[in-house]
């Protein structure tokens, strides 16, 4: 840690991975209720985990961002952060929403909107957080260094807070309502999400393999113009059936199967770094985060989004259990690896010492993407049952849920898999042992330039 | 992102890191967006030609419509455009930059006749009541063709704007991105019009 | 990149070839028209067309100077081409 202020990271760190367990926490209940639909149906009933489960998600996985946004920004930008309390308040504000929300969801208080479902409070309060970290962030680039990488990580750290907007507006006309949905929930994760996650891959990059800054600058340049060249049309892919005319099904299909191409990017660009930069670091465990990072989101977001995006094949296979399938190793790919492998770099630096526990962290890294995999092998199949039974077939829904419970019963012992791998990172990460003194390792903190 | 821009510019002249991209003339960035381009335009003509092998029938009743004269005027009018346009190249590459500007205006004029052709033939079939949600045809018709056209005016654009800063590096740049629009329409001719 | 040492095909040289590939295209879709000789006229169009591109990627888009990307883009258009025409000349129309 060369800047006193990166410790606020730290602190979204922990908020992220507290909120990372109860999510994978519900997730598994979840994946019982499939197999067993009477579980706590009266006290928890499945839309109100669910809510959690996916919201949960959203909001560690955007802790996580700042952290990272505050942990690699001073560095970057060779300057303390602008204001660290301003950091402390932020976290504060977002911590009370996301419990107020949980709490909220219990007692079955929801606007119902999927995965926008906060009390429109809490949206105002992640607003106001937003704007705190923005003017934080924003403030600190600009008194200091500018690169590549911190362009970058603003420009999709702003598109963030931008398009959340739109879940302020929620029109009567349902069509227009899922328009407008979209431009949240998909220029999210397949906009402004993937323009911060080049950056933190190409801020990791740099400082893991010791490739000269001009030619991560360059791929990073790349990287982001294919994500918004692809992606932002690419949201056509949700307008097929939701009462918008013909053409957004050509739109849609085109531009979202070339979604593909910045994943694809991602992973040569993550692999070319690795195999021609010069230096051995030491953190092996943060390298394999990032490596897994790139291509499970090249195979989760990239291969299976790109299964079921053309219009003809998704008229069949629309809202079954492929999409499940796409969504779990997508986003745990993209941006859960993406976290972890920021947090994994991380927090060494933060408590000043050497890479830890690295087998451990590694262990769960194989553990947690096998469980993942495997789910999404299950779900897959499970998908593409369902579709011929209920789809081509015409089988009522439920009928077929019931021939699917082998595949459920197999997603709920992988979902077992991935909560212990997450069990094992979160020791791994947040308990170093003890008696080992900090020895001077400082290499790896002397920029690549 | 005026500093992102900047960093940008820089990063070329140094000319490495670009790897295979830098034997490319122009910024290698332009190549990124020239070889999308192709991509989604060669996406959506094989679109075609798979909607058109599920319906034969309908796709030769609806090109009738088009007039084959319309597309090869401006063909011609394009590729016209072009070779203005690398004539300006060739000039801003030997210094001459008022015979540059002067080859950019022409090429910028045989643009906006292509453009007036084409809002000509729209205006043809929108009269006939054949609009874009007609049928699979004409909605990929008005999608690849409008897709283009928008193009060609985003390329007038960068035209303007490569003949106001007309650098050698600007100008190839700047030119790059109208031979592309050159290239898919030679293409778009030949699917929509000719076959 | 030595620019002088590069020879630079006469602009007019390609235009013209350019516009005589363009009238011949036209000639094609004459034949490709129906007839006996449908085939060759789709041939002729594809053909011509891939020629086209190939003018423009070399001469305007001045790709002559970097001919493996010539040559990637040229085998690009050319399945691409291949991949459409073929679809035309198998399903006719009635």
């Amino acid at each position: 840690m060369k800047y006193q202020s990166q410790k606020v990271a730290a602190y979204y760190f922990y908020c992220a991975m507290a909120l990372f367990a109860a999510q994978v926490t519900f997730g598994l209940v979840l994946g019982y209720i499939y197999v067993a639909p009477n579980f706590l149906s009266e006290l928890l009933p499945f839309n109100i985990a669910r809510m959690i489960h996916t919201n949960a998600l959203i909001v560690w996985l955007l802790l996580g961002f700042f952290g990272a946004a505050y942990y690699l920004v001073p560095e970057e930008s060779e300057t303390e952060l602008h204001s660290p309390k301003l950091a402390i308040l932020q976290l504060v504000l977002l911590m009370v929403g996301a419990s107020g929300a949980v709490v909220g969801y219990l007692f079955r208080v929801h606007e119902g909107r999927e995965f926008l479902e906060q009390p429109l409070w809490v949206k105002l309060g992640i607003v106001a957080a937003a704007l705190i970290f923005l003017y934080n962030i924003t403030l600190t680039v600009l008194k200091g260094r500018k690169t590549a990488i911190t362009n970058v990580l603003l420009l999709g750290l702003w598109g963030i807070a931008l398009f959340f907007l739109f879940a302020l507006y929620n029109p009567a006309n349902l069509t227009l309502d899922k328009i407008y949905w979209w431009y949240v929930v998909h220029i999210w994760v397949e906009g402004v999400w993937e323009l911060v996650m080049a950056s933190i891959l190409a801020f990791m990059m740099l400082k893991l393999t010791g490739v000269d800054r001009e030619v991560v600058d360059k791929w990073l340049y790349s990287i982001v113009a294919l994500a918004l060249f692809t992606g932002l049309l690419g949201t056509g892919h949700h307008y097929y059936w939701i009462g918008t005319p013909g053409y957004w099904q050509w739109i849609g299909s085109i531009f979202s199967a070339l979604e593909v191409a910045p994943f694809f990017a991602m992973v040569v660009f993550t692999f070319v770094m690795v195999w021609k930069g010069r230096r051995e670091h030491p953190n092996k465990a943060a390298l394999l985060w990032a490596l897994g990072c790139s291509t499970l989101a090249f195979f989760g977001a990239g291969v299976w989004g790109f299964m079921h995006t053309l219009a003809p094949i998704n008229y069949y296979t629309h809202g079954t259990q492929v999409t499940a399938a796409h969504g779990h190793l997508a986003f745990y790919g993209a941006y859960v690896c993406l976290n972890l492998a920021i947090i994994t770099y991380a927090m060494p630096h933060l408590k000043n010492r050497a890479p830890y526990n690295q087998v451990l962290n590694m262990v769960a890294f194989w553990l947690m993407s096998g469980g993942m995999a495997f789910m999404t092998f299950t779900l897959t199949f499970a998908g593409v049952v369902q579709t011929h039974l209920q789809r081509v077939n015409g089988e009522y829904f439920m009928d077929v849920q019931d021939q699917l419970a082998l595949f459920f019963w197999m997603r709920f012992g992988s979902g077992v898999a991935v909560v212990l791998g997450v069990l094992l990172f979160l020791y791994a990460v947040l308990m170093p042992r003890k008696e080992v003194v900090t020895p001077g390792v400082k290499t790896e903190t002397v920029p690549a330039e | 992102m005026g500093d992102g821009e900047g960093a940008c510019n820089e990063a070329v002249e140094i000319s490495s890191g670009w790897g295979p991209l830098s034997a490319l003339p122009g910024d290698a960035m332009m190549w990124i967006l020239i070889i999308s381009e192709l991509a989604v335009f060669g996406a959506a003509l094989a679109g075609y030609a798979v909607s058109r092998a599920l319906d034969p029938e309908l796709f030769s009743a609806s090109q009738a419509h088009l007039d084959p004269f319309s597309g090869a005027l401006n063909t011609a009018i394009l590729l016209t455009s072009g070779a203005f346009a690398a004539g300006a190249v060739r000039q801003a590459r030997a210094g001459a930059i008022r015979t540059t500007r002067w080859l950019i205006g022409i090429a910028f004029l045989f643009g906006l006749a292509f453009l007036t052709v084409k809002v000509g033939e729209y205006a043809g079939h929108l009269a006939d009541g054949y609009g874009l949600e007609a049928n699979t045809f004409f909605t990929l018709y008005y999608l690849v063709t409008g897709f283009h056209a928008a193009h060609v005016v985003f390329g007038l654009m960068i035209l303007a704007l490569v003949a106001a800063f007309a650098s050698e590096e600007n100008v190839t740049t700047g030119c790059a991105f109208w031979h592309m629009v050159d290239l898919v329409w030679v293409l778009v001719f030949a699917v929509f019009y000719l076959s | 990149m030595p620019h002088g040492a590069i020879r630079e095909r006469p602009l007019l040289l390609t235009w013209a070839v350019l516009m005589a590939l363009s009238a011949l295209g036209a000639f094609g879709a004459w034949l490709a028209d129906g007839g006996t000789l449908r085939l060759a006229g789709l041939g002729a169009i594809a053909l011509f067309t891939l020629f086209k591109a190939r003018l423009i990627l070399a001469n305007y888009l001045e790709l002559s100077r970097a001919p493996g990307w010539l040559a990637g883009f040229s085998v690009a258009i050319f399945l691409l081409l291949a991949m459409i025409f073929c679809l035309i000349a198998l399903v006719p129309a009635p």
